[in-house]
């Protein structure tokens, strides 16, 4: 079923919505919310979390980009359950994606708290800027939470090769947050 | 702004780039490779397109192509009878496209109510006699076997429908590994074996392989000829975490499928690297063993 006819179920308040949006990103949902929270558990039900969320937002939400929508919420719903979980119970590749990117925040910057859809703009502005394939790697790694070994695999690299690539365009948001004219 | 902030901050890029990670890609092989080979392969493909034209895509066909040769026998000897080679097909690693996998074959078999079918067994003549050919590799990757096929009474299960007698279950294959269980079943990639799997049929597979692609992006690959579709999954393998989930291990599928005369085919392997697949593959549709991947 396309996007436009979930949707149109989402706003006919028809249950069956949900049953398609299982059926079509279920499985990339909980792949997304496994790739942040590393148990399997806690991931279906972050993904189960997600459709209901957009149950209750859609209407008046429209969204032109069904899954994008949906894995959204299931990265933040997924981002948060870590958060409520406490820093013990932090899954390791949560930690690792955390660090590597610390590493990219400039010192004229680490003082300064941004809103989210802020950050969002600045790295949509980043994003732009990088070609199609460097673009797909970094938010694989940085959205998704593909491990390095995933990547590897997805890109027929090894992980040196991964990591050298994530390390090369991680350089690049640096100096990018670190230019003169970023408005922040 | 630390670095759990603009993790989070990506949540909130835009929904175009967010769909475009989202989407599958074919894994891209060897790409260091591609100027050597490109330069390696050019002079033979000159050659070859001077001898066959038509060709293209890189798969160069040996100096006496024509038609593929037919080999009658079990494994990975090509027929006595058949013409003889004087080269090996080549095939460029550069220009076989492999679509990311969504789920691997499901390889079961359908029941049939015996009231209304009637099993019968095939023989090696009688499925070289009803596909044309023998159907089933004359390359196979160095240390893997398949014990059935030395046997000269291996048979395979097929059925009729009593009504009509009209075939209704045709499928035929084979199973090669590097070790087998003592009931003959083969060591899966997941416990560290090695394997090649061959179904053929000419009534159609019941099973086909899940690509993530949407099928009309899934890209083919022209092996002498024939449009292949290769497919790739990287499986992992238990024991796995019991907090983390995390898998022991990791294996490479390949899978590739395709229909030549009428019939269809394919192919899967674990634990071995994508040319195996290409090879094995290239000598089923050539009929020959010699083939060479660059």
């Amino acid at each position: 079923m396309r996007d436009e006819e979930i949707v149109a179920l989402f706003w006919a308040r028809d249950e069956s919505a949900l049953r398609e949006t299982e059926a079509a990103y279920g499985g990339k949902l909980r792949r997304l919310a496994l790739g942040i929270l590393r148990r399997k558990e806690d991931a279906e039900e972050c993904a189960a979390d997600a459709c209901l969320k957009a149950w209750e937002t859609i209407p008046p939400q429209r969204p032109e980009r069904l899954f994008a929508y949906l894995a959204k919420i299931c990265r933040y719903l997924a981002f948060d359950r870590l958060d409520r979980a406490g820093a013990q119970k932090r899954r390791g590749e949560a930690v690792a994606l955390t660090e590597e990117l610390a590493a990219c925040v400039p010192d004229r910057l680490a003082e300064r708290t941004m809103e989210g859809w802020e950050l969002g703009q600045l790295l949509d502005g980043f994003l732009a800027g990088l070609d199609r394939e460097e673009r797909v790697m970094f938010l694989r790694r940085y959205w998704y939470g593909d491990t390095i070994r995933e990547l590897a695999g997805r890109y027929g690299l090894t992980a040196g090769g991964v990591k050298s690539r994530l390390y090369r365009t991680r350089e690049k948001l640096r100096t990018y947050l670190n230019k003169e004219d970023i408005e922040v | 702004m630390n670095g759990k902030e603009l993790l989070k901050g990506f949540g909130y890029v835009n929904d175009e780039y967010v769909e475009e990670a989202a989407g599958p890609k074919a894994v891209r092989l060897w790409p260091w490779r591609g100027l050597v080979a490109a330069a390696a392969c050019l002079a033979v493909v000159l050659a070859a397109l001077t001898l066959l034209p038509g060709r293209d895509s890189g798969v160069v066909l040996p100096p006496d192509g024509g038609e593929p040769p037919v080999s009658d026998s079990g494994v990975d000897t090509p027929d006595d009878a058949a013409p003889p080679q004087t080269g090996a097909l080549v095939i460029d690693m550069g220009t076989v496209a492999v679509n990311e996998l969504g789920a691997q074959p499901d390889a079961c078999r359908i029941w049939l109510d015996p009231e209304k079918y009637s099993e019968a067994r095939w023989t090696k003549e009688d499925v070289r006699a009803y596909y044309g050919r023998d159907p089933f590799p004359a390359y196979v990757p160095e240390g893997l076997s398949c014990p059935a096929a030395a046997d000269p009474d291996e048979t395979w299960l097929v059925y009729t429908n009593k009504s009509d007698g009209f075939m209704c279950v045709d499928q035929v294959g084979r199973e090669y590994a590097t070790e087998f269980y003592p009931d003959s079943g083969a060591v899966s990639g997941a416990l560290g074996g090695k394997t090649v799997s061959v179904r053929c049929s000419r009534l159609g597979l019941v099973t086909d392989c899940l690509y993530l692609l949407p099928e009309d992006e899934v890209r083919l690959t022209d092996i002498a000829g024939a449009a292949v579709t290769f497919g790739y999954r990287q499986m992992d393998h238990g024991p796995y975490d019991p907090d983390t989930h995390e898998p022991a291990g990791y294996f490479d599928l390949y899978t590739a499928e395709f229909t030549l005369d009428g019939v269809e085919y394919e192919i899967v392997t674990e634990g071995l690297p994508a040319e195996e697949i290409v090879k094995v593959t290239a000598s089923i549709v050539t009929g020959s063993g010699e083939v060479e991947v660059r």
